[in-house]
């Protein structure tokens, strides 16, 4: 058995056609139900629960999460399942409280960047929707790129140019019926993507289960020596390697970020805010608890198989870890730790079953996808070119989202194609989700719960998210490079940076707030909830 | 087997059964849902059609 052996043939690429045509259809069709700007960004507020989570789950459950989560399983086992538990943690706690989706909703507002033009001013309205789309866009910088490298592991394809052609095509095809239909296209083709990929989850999950078995999975602690404890910042695999490891900084570091990101990632909180109402709101993050734990616990399940399967076939994991080594050095296939799982599942899913899992892949990727740019263009025109340049028409709005859909889908395909990351990808989604979250969540919680939050510690605030950019790996290595050379022996982690810029945004948005309190409290900001 | 391995074996079963239950629930439900969209969004189409002078009135 080599390396690129797949089950993949061309029936499944026909299932995974057939799959993509049917949305474009949907795409096409969807359109004659957006009416006004309201159904376009938010499908006319009128999702009821079960809708809801279904879309909550295809946007959060995309491929990128899927491969993120896999390679995690991949490179620390076990340990990697401390995301999972802290996610459904967390929503438990909103779901139950309320805590600040609840009062959201109440506001009435399209984007959470217009909340701060209620409650603060249009200036940190523009800044905060800047500052989101900014590291919005860098976020799903390398989406492209994992999507692709899930698709050319599973068939097989070995030339870095289907890579390329791969992503342009599916980017292509999301644009295309996003900007036809809008958030209705998204819902839609949302349910169907859940259906689709909830199946091939479970799919995917027999098999591997079947394939590795149960004393498989022991074996992965007992004989090979997994990462099964992640509070230890040593992964037993790598022990030489310190940031292949976990430990409790990166823990406290990504509590942090978890928790602010499921309150108020811009994606999700467009689904608090398409919701019926405020109840709907709690409502859907308390069942969301299920999902959220599902869509890391059994990735990461997928990529424990595929750590424990490389390590049954050592020819196998000699080949693949040549070929990691040598696309690290632009020689080789282009494949990373992430191509791990999907190479794996490749070799143990049965011709036919891998189309259907393929297209649930495909459907989650697209799901994202499709959410994510239109929640970014949306905030490009409520918050960025109508307060700058309007006022605007609902026609004319509709117009600049449409265009800046496919502003930043070309964007997303120039920085997926040449941005390499060092980091693994959750790492690095990590990092750059900081940029926004380290500002949104004192701006957000203060503008909601604290009398005394005031404009002028909203902008400390949100510009201080920018220190945020010195958690990525190159910033880091420089500061390190310089430390060293002045003999100081201390070592920068990413964790490091990362509770450093949450702790500058924070701090600065109440000793501003303080130091400058609101001379006027804009009338607007006061609750006023609307279906 | 230690106390670690009992907590991420509970995770993933309750992951696993969780999520069939979900997509069950959610799958059965939700296309009804979904009729009740469209129907309303089909009034807002409506009044767009009869009214189109509110899509051009910049605000």
């Amino acid at each position: 058995m080599s390396l690129y052996d797949t089950n993949f043939t061309g029936w499944d690429w026909g299932i995974v056609v057939v799959y993509l045509a049917a949305s474009i259809v949907i795409g096409l069709w969807a359109n004659r139900y957006v009416g006004n700007l309201s159904d376009y960004l938010l499908a006319g507020r009128t999702l009821r629960i079960r809708l809801a989570l279904a879309t909550m789950t295809g946007t959060e459950l995309g491929l990128v999460t899927v491969m993120y989560s896999a390679e995690l399983g991949f490179l620390q086992q076990y340990a990697s399942l401390y995301l999972a538990l802290y996610e459904a943690a967390f929503l438990l706690i909103i779901g139950l409280s309320g805590f600040v989706v609840y009062r959201l909703r109440q506001t009435a507002v399209l984007t959470i960047p217009e909340f701060y033009e209620r409650r603060y001013s249009r200036g940190v309205r523009v800044v905060g929707g800047s500052m989101m789309v900014i590291s919005g866009v860098l976020n799903m910088g390398l989406f492209l790129k994992a999507g692709a490298q899930f698709l050319t592991a599973i068939s097989g394809l070995q030339d870095p140019l289907y890579l390329k052609l791969i992503m342009t095509g599916l980017l292509l095809l999301v644009l295309f019926y996003t900007v036809l239909g809008g958030m209705v296209s998204v819902v839609i083709t949302d349910l169907v993507q859940f259906v689709v990929l909830g199946i091939g989850m479970l799919v995917v999950t027999w098999f591997v289960v079947s394939h590795i078995g149960f004393d498989g999975f022991q074996d992965v602690v007992t004989v090979h020596d997994g990462y099964v404890d992640p509070t230890s910042g040593v992964n037993p695999t790598k022990p030489n390697v310190p940031a292949a490891g976990i430990g409790g900084g990166t823990m406290l570091q990504m509590a942090v970020v978890l928790f602010s990101a499921l309150m108020l990632w811009p994606a999700g909180a467009s689904r608090t805010l398409a919701v019926k109402s405020s109840e709907v709101a709690q409502q859907l993050y308390l069942y969301s608890t299920i999902p959220f734990l599902a869509r890391r616990a059994l990735p990461v399940l997928w990529g424990i198989g595929a750590f424990a399967f490389f390590k049954m076939n050592p020819e196998l994991l000699s080949a693949f870890q040549s070929e990691v080594a040598a696309s690290a050095n632009g020689e080789g296939t282009g494949i990373s730790s992430l191509s791990a799982t999907p190479l794996f599942l490749a070799k143990i899913i049965p011709t036919g079953i891998l189309g259907l899992v393929t297209a649930g892949m495909v459907a989650a990727f697209m799901s994202t996808h499709d959410s994510y740019l239109l929640c970014w263009s949306g905030v490009v025109t409520q918050d960025i070119v109508a307060p700058l340049f309007g006022p605007l028409s609902q026609r004319q709005r509709i117009f600049s989202t449409r265009i800046s859909i496919i502003v930043i889908g070309a964007m997303l395909l120039v920085w997926g194609l040449w941005y390499e990351t060092k980091a693994n990808l959750w790492e690095y989604m990590a990092t750059t989700g900081t940029v926004y979250l380290a500002g949104v969540l004192p701006v957000v919680v203060g503008g909601l719960y604290w009398k005394r939050s005031a404009t002028a510690g909203a902008y400390v605030a949100l510009l201080g998210g920018v220190t945020g950019v010195l958690a990525m790996g190159p910033a880091v290595n420089w500061m390190n490079l310089k430390l060293a050379s002045g003999q100081v022996s201390f070592h920068i982690e990413n964790w490091h940076m990362v509770l450093t810029t949450f702790t500058i945004s924070s701090l600065g948005f109440v000793v501003v707030s303080l130091l400058f309190p609101q001379q006027t409290v804009p009338s607007s900001h006061q609750p006023k909830e609307t279906t | 087997m230690n106390g670690w391995m009992i907590l991420w074996t509970a995770t993933l079963v309750v992951g696993v059964v969780g999520f069939i239950g979900l997509l069950l629930t959610v799958s059965l439900g939700a296309f009804g849902e979904l009729r009740l969209m469209l129907e309303e969004l089909r009034e807002d189409t409506r009044e767009s059609a009869e009214h189109p002078e509110v899509l051009d009135e910049a605000t």
